[in-house]
């Protein structure tokens, strides 16, 4: 329905990605209830359909893996660009036919984070890519070949090359005026110097202007090649048939034999690096970051339930006591060997040494004192929750059969993570605190109105 | 069990599942509160949105801001319970809390597990009438509606929405931004809120949607519970204006200190409860999309004119407008998007409509509808705004009304609205105002 949607005006705004678990959902229904096929085809594409009756949605998502590890040096962005490339005539198919080919079925391929979403980024990582697919039951066999033509053989026309980088040369400059977007990239660029995830996913002026159509193309063939994609797909049709239709597009897709290389870790942060993006804003916006173990380390639950009551605390004694803020929060996110901790606030910028302040205060706070065992609870519960809210829609619960099969934790990783949450104890969050909330070897970056 | 035997005992439960989804009822409490119960059993999760026809547009100069800063206030305590109380205790139990304040109407939303559902209505029905505002909440409250105000304040596109606004809905309350100005939310007083509350915080003027799974007949029961035993009001008065956009030929423009120019250029259409609006609609839906005349004259070819172009309803109880929103790297180029828009939508006078440009319209709105049913936060804040402009029939009936259209009804819809446009055209262009 083509309504406007006008500004609406949130009482505490959407939750931003790092307030909410990485984690899906889905934790009540029963095990029995899901049936699971997961195969890795010949080609080495990894393949995972969860059949139930719950929904008409016919979901893909193909998740493609070490998106800035592959990224040549100086060629930032490539894989966004090629993601928006998709779109624009595959398989000799021009772009108006892909979109009306597309709209005969009522598909949607969403393959970038929407700008005018806010905190839409939640899904878009250095890690890996996504493409979402989604149309219903009735066109899914053709919605499957459709998927397989644009993916497997895009053909990245020269005036849309010239059209997309126009595209995205607007994003960088709307994404230019942002102080949360500013603050992000200058915690990440520090936090992460001389690691893959400095690179900014979107690219940057230099990168965008001087893709060429080869570039494209030999990127595309080894990011999107099977053995490097992970295809998770959620239906209510028959799974065997489902696999089927897979085998015959997808799995004739030809596997790449280059090199593939594995993700290193990165370098602890020395010190508190303290930086600033300067912008003549009405708000500045203060990103705070450090490094902490990852999700294979059995301190992972409660690092996260950590993370959770520290972010309701800065909500309630920043936001709610001292009216600093609209929005403030604290989470984490995690690879399989390594994880990183965000703490964030924007904030009139007068205010920023007592937001700065007020905000690592809350962290060495749970240093001294225990969380009570109410707070936990509730940090228990609401991680349920948002698992729960985030793992309705098909498309989500093939996004994070997708993830945490990247992440090696299995594709229907939610309920033992659950179990495990559940046995965090008051103790186990202070002990983490203590060992890994270091809030002296830490990165604080902020864009705004700082000099004055 | 072997797999296969799963599978077929789980494909007979489909047609039931199937039966039941969707499954929608509508009906009035005795105190005048519209009810609307739709079972989706997806997830075990349930949704309840309550609509209050209060929104920005019954707002005043003075007090402009008033109904955002209210429905803060409804997060901060009540009769018996804290402020804490509220919000937390929703996220106890595993709950989502939020609320969204629009031109004419405000949304309170709860999403809870089905097994704590009465707990959050218990506690949506006693913020939305016994909340009381507490004296030593308000400064708190109205310095985070300042920091919004700030934060919207650096955005340019939000700059740029709220100037379109301002132009095309010159003199009425639709000009004003819903979240106000820092100086009326600084100078607003607790009494002023008060009244507005009590005045539109009536069980008759609201509407309760609620969407998940439940069973309708013991879901009657809790709404009556909790909703139906609130006192009847006064209606409020909800008054409506007469909007006189500037249709002229100029182009309407703000400097602002951004990297961006944003466009907006505005045209009337048929009111949602009149014949033609159908067939208006799939025409601005068509224009919309990437593979339509417009998008291509505007984005396509070596060296386009725009980044990107949109088209989307406008829609209120007083007007409809069809908004073309474009963004462009080159403000030099911005009479120039103004003149190729008009000259595509000259164009399509002319053109003969086919079964498939409806069909590709059509068939994305079904697919969405089942989409969006899956995602129960968004679903009750997408659909609220219909609901509370257009009614219950219109939202229930409105994809197969779009799919009644027939070509001959676009074909006279564009030679009516656009053989001779009026339209509004505003740009935010880079620069310093008066240089």
């Amino acid at each position: 329905m083509m309504r406007k949607v006008n500004r609406i005006v949130l009482a505490f705004g959407l939750v931003p990605a790092i307030m909410i678990s990485f984690f899906g959902t889905g934790c009540s229904q029963k095990k029995d209830y899901n049936i699971f096929v997961h195969e890795i085809l010949p080609n080495g594409l990894d393949l995972i359909i969860k059949y139930n009756p719950d929904s008409r949605v016919y979901a893909i998502n193909i998740l493609g893996k070490n998106r800035s590890l592959l990224e040549p040096n100086g060629k930032e962005g490539i894989t966004d660009f090629v993601n928006r490339m998709l779109t624009s005539g595959a398989d000799g198919m021009s772009a108006d036919e892909v979109q009306n080919a597309l709209d005969d079925i009522g598909a949607e391929i969403t393959a970038n984070d929407n700008p005018y979403i806010p905190y839409d980024d939640r899904y878009t990582s250095s890690a890996y890519s996504f493409i979402k697919f989604e149309t219903i039951d009735e066109y899914a066999h053709d919605g499957t070949e459709l998927l397989h033509r644009i993916i497997s053989k895009p053909d990245f026309p020269g005036p849309e090359i010239r059209q997309t980088s126009q595209k995205v040369m607007g994003l960088l400059g709307m994404k230019s005026g942002s102080t949360y977007q500013n603050a992000r990239d200058l915690c990440y660029k520090n936090l992460f110097s001389g690691f893959p995830f400095s690179k900014p996913v979107l690219g940057n002026r230099a990168s965008i202007m001087q893709f060429t159509r080869d570039d494209l193309i030999s990127h595309h063939q080894k990011f999107y090649a099977p053995n490097n994609m992970i295809m998770a797909i959620a239906t209510n049709i028959d799974p065997d048939t489902v696999k089927s239709w897979v085998y015959e597009t997808f799995g004739k897709m030809e596997k790449n034999n280059g090199d593939y290389p594995t993700l290193p870790r990165p370098s602890e942060v020395q010190g508190r690096i303290e930086v600033n993006h300067e912008m003549n804003k009405e708000q500045i916006y203060i990103y705070m970051g450090g490094l902490c173990p990852g999700m294979k380390s059995p301190e992972a639950p409660a690092i996260d339930m950590a993370a959770s009551i520290i972010s309701s605390r800065m909500k309630e004694n920043l936001r709610e006591q001292q009216g600093l803020a609209y929005s403030v929060g604290m989470g984490v996110s995690f690879m399989p060997e390594f994880g990183w901790l965000i703490a964030s606030m924007g904030t009139g910028f007068e205010n920023y040494e007592v937001a700065r302040d007020g905000m690592i205060a809350e962290i060495n706070k749970l240093k001294s004192e225990l969380p009570t065992a109410e707070e936990l609870k509730k940090a228990q519960n609401s991680t349920w929750g948002s698992m729960l809210l985030a793992r309705a829609s098909r498309i989500n619960q093939a996004y994070y059969m997708c993830k945490n099969e990247f992440l090696g934790v299995g594709y229907n990783y939610e309920d033992d993570y659950i179990s495990k949450i559940r046995t965090v104890t008051p103790d186990d969050i202070q002990r983490v605190v203590k060992d890994y909330f270091d809030t002296e070897n830490i990165v604080i970056a902020s864009a705004g109105k700082k000099t004055r | 069990m072997k797999k296969s035997a799963v599978f077929i005992f789980i494909s007979l439960l489909v047609s039931a599942v199937s039966a039941l989804a969707g499954k929608t009822t509508f009906y009035t409490l005795d105190n005048g509160m519209e009810v609307i119960l739709k079972e989706n059993h997806a997830a075990p999760l349930i949704s309840s949105v309550i609509i209050v026809k209060a929104g920005s547009k019954f707002e005043n100069e003075e007090n402009n801001g008033f109904t955002h800063l209210l429905e803060h206030m409804l997060f901060n305590g009540t009769v018996k319970r804290s402020r804490k109380e509220i919000d937390e205790g929703i996220r106890d139990y595993g709950g989502y809390i939020n609320a969204f304040t629009r031109q004419e109407m405000t949304g309170y939303l709860v999403v809870m597990p089905r097994e704590f559902i009465e707990y959050g209505f218990d506690i949506q029905s006693d913020q939305l009438f016994n909340s009381i505002l507490p004296a030593d909440q308000f400064p708190k409250e109205r310095d985070i509606v300042v920091e919004e105000i700030k934060k919207d304040n650096d955005v340019a596109g939000n700059i740029a929405y709220d100037y379109f606004n301002s132009v095309k809905f010159k003199e009425t309350p639709y000009a004003r931004p819903v979240i106000g100005y820092e100086e009326t939310i600084r100078n607003v007083t607790r009494d002023e809120v008060m009244k507005y509350y009590k005045d539109y915080y009536v069980p008759n003027n609201m509407t309760a949607f609620i969407t998940g799974d439940f069973e309708t007949d013991e879901m009657k029961r809790l709404v009556d519970k909790y909703y139906g035993k609130i006192p009847r009001g006064e209606d409020p008065v909800l008054s409506e204006f007469i909007i006189s956009p500037p249709y002229d030929a100029k182009i309407n423009i703000k400097r602002h200190p951004a990297k961006v120019s944003y466009i907006d250029i505005s045209f009337p259409g048929p009111l949602y409860s009149e014949s033609d609006y159908f067939a208006y609609d799939v025409l601005s839906q068509y224009l919309d999309s990437e593979a339509s005349p417009l998008s291509n004259a505007l984005t396509g070819g070596d060296d386009p004119l725009a980044v990107s172009v949109s088209v989307s309803l406008d829609i209120q109880s007083e007007f409809t407008m069809m908004d073309i929103s474009i963004r462009t790297n080159k403000p030099e180029n911005i009479d120039r998007i103004v003149r190729e828009t008009l000259s595509v939508l000259k164009e399509i006078t002319e053109k003969e409509f086919s079964e498939s440009d409806i069909r590709r319209v059509v068939v994305p709105n079904k697919v969405n509808e089942i989409k969006l049913e899956e995602k129960l936060h968004y679903y009750g804040i997408m659909k609220a705004p219909y609901l509370a402009t257009c009614g219950y029939e219109f939202l229930e009936n409105y994809t197969d009304n779009l799919s009644k259209v027939k070509p001959g009804d676009i074909g006279a819809i564009t030679k009516k609205y656009f053989a001779r446009p009026r339209y509004v055209a505003s740009a935010l262009a880079p620069g310093e105002e008066g240089k």
